[in-house]
């Protein structure tokens, strides 16, 4: 007993912080009122970035804290740019935001395959380590602690700060908004900064903690996860950091469920049957509070002047 | 007349604004100077909103353009016109249903930056609320207020805002008398430190008494801009609706119905109902009444005093906690909104986009929805029934096929009270309808309801923040206060200062 958890503490720690900070972000866009269709592509893409830059880092510096350091911080603000357009075309462009959000999602895909092969080939011309994360067991419990206070961050600038009832107003109803001389697509371009930031972190921790290197395909389907995450945790940012406790042990006890004989099929559906249960159960569940709902105009394309 | 001390800020240059077969401004010119209140007059549909829309920049005028310290701004938006500090007060509180009180107008306010903080604003509400009359919880959510609290939201935003221009469109109907007198002081304040205040309405002694100049308007035309010295009431009228057009009366009172011999039994009863409020404690507590076959019950009170609740109770939109409600002598208490239909009572309510009609449907389908249950309708019977109702009862639209929610605001009520009126046949609720009705149609409306319940025994709940209109129209008086009955009269009987006092007590 005390063995498994020796081992399942780190373990869940890394895929903890993964989650949580990209079903965070997720949430961030999503209150602006943008369907985030392009979770998956963006991951995947955030995080072959990451291996990128950590490669490429590495070779110009040197492998080390300082390369992979930097690398977390470069996919981060890559991403969040990436997102603030996403956000931004999204309210100006007169389209599904289905169709926006599935373009990026493809464009992820794509651009992080390319992105990952490029560093592949840098590291089979220049055979660099990358200094990949590692946390102590001391240190694990820190991991957690910075969760919640990044939970703790998010929630306090949504609901204390004018930027996140801006963000909030815009996704309840942008046409009144935008009506009382706010721009609708620069809010949700600063929603998608932030957003993208959370996603960006999560995408790079990915590779260069949870991981610890990239193959093709990598990440795809945990940007859903995450989505997932997030909607089963009332895109609310505390709730989210309870709720993904959950997904993350039913993830990571997967390789041990079939050490004790389950069939492989099935303890791979495993997560997204938990997701699916989860989200059934969060779109019946009656929410109390307001600020639990879903924002009103998500998914809505944006027209600012009254049709007829 | 020559005015030295008049200096132009802001020019309306020929601008013509046309809608799907509605020309809703036709080459409309005018020039607004500092320091000036000019009253926007005109009839249910005559282009005031889209006017003031246009100066916000909220419209794009397909032809002209605004005229700010004598730059043309051909693309006026939002942005632009708050940046001049132009401020549009809409006709329908223009508040985010889900936010609170503070968050709605924090979000408003330019001279706070994205990381101020929501607390910082709360005490600055608290104090401007008190002075305008009226306290607001700035932690209420908008959609727990009335639709007067709202419009209080609004002034208190406005008067926080520091606006160059404010455009008020018709946000004062409603509003308690005290509030109102609070908010012209406002509004004359602002005049005296060189601002511009457009007061759109449609009563023509408020232009009289509050404006310096009014325009009226009339089918998307400017009439007349006049002076102060040529301000006279009728003269207003007749600019207003045509030489011959206008109802000055309110109707007599036509034979108040004799209840006391009538022994039959209630249509409506609500035997002791309490219900649950969103915010704390209850909104109605402990609620008697009935009304008798073509019984008209006035409930007046000021707003807030659970005159939404109570309305909502009545057509099932709300939970009784404890107590029950029949319909004719059938217990409907709580059995929701589709079994009080069906016994025949329909709705007229404040908030007719939010209660009755859907705005994205057309008036067709919105006739389809209250009217007809079964799964095919027959749409050219129903599309003829549209054009007879909007013949009837003078609603301008397009088409029986527009989307209801492009409407003026007058039009929406109109063609709400058209639907319930075909449609109830047992007793009908009412809600505050004359918010947006121009006078003639007010009145009109009023005498329709009394006609009705004379001759076809349908009951009629009349709830109301305006005690004119309730004692016009009422056989009873209810007074309603937070959120008790607290005195039911018969309208004979009672003194207009009574039910004043019982109003405020
Ligand atoms: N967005 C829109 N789309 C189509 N038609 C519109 C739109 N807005 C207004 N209209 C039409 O333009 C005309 C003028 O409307 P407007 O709202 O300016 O009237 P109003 O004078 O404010 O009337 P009220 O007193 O009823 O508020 C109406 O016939 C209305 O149906
Ligand atoms: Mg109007």
């Amino acid at each position: 007993m005390i063995e498994l958890l020796d081992w399942l503490i780190p373990t869940l720690a890394s895929a903890y912080v993964v989650y949580t900070l990209t079903a965070i972000g997720s949430t961030v866009i999503e209150r602006s009122g943008i369907l985030n269709l392009a979770i998956d592509g963006l991951f995947v893409l955030s995080s072959s970035l990451a291996y990128a830059y950590a490669i490429y880092l590495s070779i110009l510096l040197q492998p080390g804290v300082l390369a992979t350091a930097l690398s977390l911080l470069l996919t981060a603000v890559t991403t969040a740019l990436l997102y603030s357009i996403y956000t931004a075309l999204n309210t100006v462009l007169p389209v599904s935001q289905g169709a926006v959000g599935l373009s990026f999602m493809f464009i992820g895909y794509g651009l992080g395959a390319v992105v990952g092969n490029l560093g592949r080939v840098l590291f089979s011309l220049f055979r660099v380590r990358i200094e990949y994360i590692s946390v102590t067991q001391n240190s694990v419990v820190f991991t957690y602690l910075l969760m919640v206070l990044a939970a703790v961050l998010v929630y306090l600038v949504l609901y204390k700060l004018k930027l996140g009832v801006l963000i909030r107003a815009v996704g309840e109803d942008p046409r009144l908004v935008s009506q009382i001389g706010i721009n609708v697509a620069y809010v949700r371009f600063l929603s998608g900064l932030l957003g993208g930031v959370l996603i960006g972190i999560g995408g790079a921790l990915f590779t260069l903690w949870r991981v610890g290197g990239w193959s093709q395909g990598q990440g795809l389907s945990h940007g859903w996860l995450a989505y997932a995450v997030s909607i089963a945790g009332w895109r609310y940012p505390p709730v989210i950091a309870l709720v993904s406790v959950f997904f993350s042990l039913a993830y990571v006890l997967l390789p041990y469920l079939q050490s004790v004989g389950l069939p492989i099929e099935i303890s791979i559906a495993t997560p997204y049957v938990v997701s699916i249960v989860a989200m059934v159960f969060v779109s019946i569940t009656h929410r109390r509070s307001v600020a639990l709902l879903d924002p009103k105009s998500l998914g809505k394309t944006f027209f600012r002047e009254e049709q007829a | 007349m020559f005015f030295p001390s008049r200096q132009s800020f802001l020019r309306v240059v020929d601008v013509t604004k046309r809608f799907p077969g509605v020309l809703a401004l036709d080459s409309v010119t005018l020039e607004l100077y500092l320091s000036e209140i000019h009253s926007i007059l005109g009839e249910n549909g005559s282009g005031k909103s889209t006017l003031a829309k246009v100066i916000a920049g909220i419209y794009v005028p397909d032809r002209g353009y605004i005229e700010i310290l004598g730059k043309p701004m051909k693309l006026l938006s939002p942005v632009d016109a708050v940046n001049y500090g132009i401020y549009y007060i809409p006709q329908n509180p223009n508040l985010v249903e889900r936010l609170t009180v503070v968050e709605n107008i924090l979000i408003a306010l330019k001279s706070y930056s994205a990381f101020a903080r929501v607390s910082e604003v709360r005490s600055l509400i608290v104090e401007e609320s008190q002075k305008i009359g009226s306290l607001i919880d700035p932690e209420a959510e908008v959609s727990e207020l009335s639709y007067t609290q709202r419009q209080i939201v609004e002034l208190v935003k406005a008067s926080l805002l520091r606006a160059r221009v404010l455009l008020v469109d018709e946000v004062t109907t409603y509003l308690p008398t005290s509030v109102r007198e609070k908010f012209y002081s406002y509004l004359r304040k602002l005049k005296s430190e060189n601002k511009i205040v457009l007061l759109i309405t449609h009563k023509v002694s408020e232009a009289v008494d509050v404006a310096d100049r009014i325009t009226v308007m009339r089918s998307g035309r400017i009439v007349k801009t006049i002076e102060k010295a040529e301000f006279d009431v009728d003269y207003v009228r007749k600019l207003m609706f045509g030489e011959n057009g206008y109802i000055s009366e309110p109707p007599k009172n036509v034979l108040l119905k004799d209840l006391t011999t009538e022994n039959r039994r209630a249509v409506v009863k609500l035997d002791r109902v309490w219900v649950i409020s969103e915010s704390r404690g209850y909104a109605l507590k402990d609620i008697e009444l009935s009304v008798k076959p073509g019984e008209i019950l006035g409930v007046v009170g000021i707003s807030g005093s659970g005159q939404r609740e109570l309305a909502e109770v009545l057509v099932g939109l709300r939970s009784i906690r404890s107590g029950r409600y029949y319909v004719d002598g059938l217990d409907v208490t709580n059995r929701g909104p589709e079994a009080i239909r069906a016994a025949g009572i329909g709705f007229i309510s404040e908030t007719p986009l939010y209660h009755n009609l859907s705005g994205d449907l057309s008036l067709v389908e919105n006739l389809a929805l209250a009217t007809y249950g079964k799964l095919f309708l027959p749409l050219k019977l129903l599309t003829a029934k549209t054009r007879e109702l909007m013949e009837k009862y003078g609603i301008i639209s397009t088409s029986p096929k527009t989307p209801v929610k492009v409407l003026s605001g007058g039009n929406i009520m109109r063609f709400t009270i058209a639907r319930e009126l075909e449609f109830a046949k047992k007793a009908l609720i009412v809600l505050n309808p004359s918010r947006s009705l121009d006078e003639k149609f007010k009145w009109s409306f009023i005498n329709t309801i009394k006609n009705i319940s004379r001759s076809t025994d349908m009951s009629v709940i009349y709830i109301s923040e305006s005690l004119d209109e309730v004692l016009q129209v009422s056989d009873t008086v209810a007074v309603i206060n937070g959120g008790r009955i607290v005195g039911v009269f018969s309208r004979e009987s009672v003194e207009r200062e009574v039910l004043e006092k019982l109003m405020v007590m």
